[in-house]
């Protein structure tokens, strides 16, 4: 049967990629602070764990959550909406999507944890 | 299960390349080509996690059908014929393992993020520490 809800996985999905690109608009937005380049990847988790958490408690399959709900990373906006269903519906795509986002996550430390052995902080 | 496996392997490694740095070819070899390779290293856990989801890779770009992915033989991906099965004996109690193994996921990913930021910490410490 075809799923017509955004899953558990699929919201935290939604929250992990769009506190990736937070991170990525304060990271250019404040390129000297060492804190913002520090913390900054626990962003995308922060708000991924707070976009999935009322599907813990809430009915999978109704689609007439909302009001205080979308504080949780628009949970009643998105959680029936087809084409986001379509997309992170499937938890091979949810897996590939968040998967990358990491590896880039990881990638952002390496090469900041190179630069401040090489040259310190200067900010 | 992948995670976790490749966790533990990093953590050996760590303990190992401090150990047998001045006695392992290997290590020397890794030193010299890159003196910094060991922060690549915790992406190893990515491929850890890569060998748990080849059963379903096969059955998603039709290589092999679900009946073939779900023999014995295929217990070698982590146990993955078994924990097939338990989908559909025992719901509740997959329910509860799948919910275990995003928590560990959740905890292994954190604490490379951890690691990282350590390291980090350190090297900014050193610097200012030479500098004074």
């Amino acid at each position: 049967m075809e799923v017509q809800y955004v899953g558990g996985a699929g919201h935290f999905a939604w929250g992990f990629v769009i506190g990736a690109f937070v991170f990525l608009g304060a990271k250019f937005a404040r390129p000297a602070s060492l804190n913002v380049q520090v913390y900054g990847p626990f962003f995308p988790f922060a708000l991924g764990v707070c976009s999935a958490l009322p599907y813990i408690w809430l009915e999978s399959d109704d689609c007439s959550i909302g009001g205080a709900y979308n504080l949780f990373g628009l949970y009643g906006l998105i959680h029936c909406k087809p084409l986001l269903v379509a997309a992170l519906g499937r938890l091979n795509l949810v897996t590939l999507i968040c998967g990358s986002v990491y590896v880039l996550l990881v990638w952002h430390y390496i090469v900041l944890v190179k630069r401040v052995r090489r040259s310190g902080w200067h900010s | 299960m992948g995670a976790s496996l490749g966790s533990l392997a990093s953590l050996l490694v760590a303990k190992w390349r401090v150990a047998y740095r001045s006695h392992s070819h290997l290590l020397q070899y890794l030193y010299r080509k890159e003196r910094h390779w060991f922060l690549y290293f915790p992406l190893i856990i990515f491929l850890f996690g890569v060998w748990g989801i080849v059963p379903d890779l096969l059955h998603a770009f039709n290589i092999l059908p679900k009946d073939v992915t779900r023999s014995a033989v295929f217990d070698v991906f982590y146990f993955h014929s078994t924990f097939e099965k338990l989908e559909n004996e025992n719901p509740a109690l997959d329910q509860l393992l799948n919910w275990a193994g995003e928590a560990i996921l959740l905890v292994v990913a954190l604490s490379i993020f951890v690691y990282y930021v350590t390291q980090v910490r350190r090297a900014v410490r050193m610097h200012r520490h030479n500098n004074e």
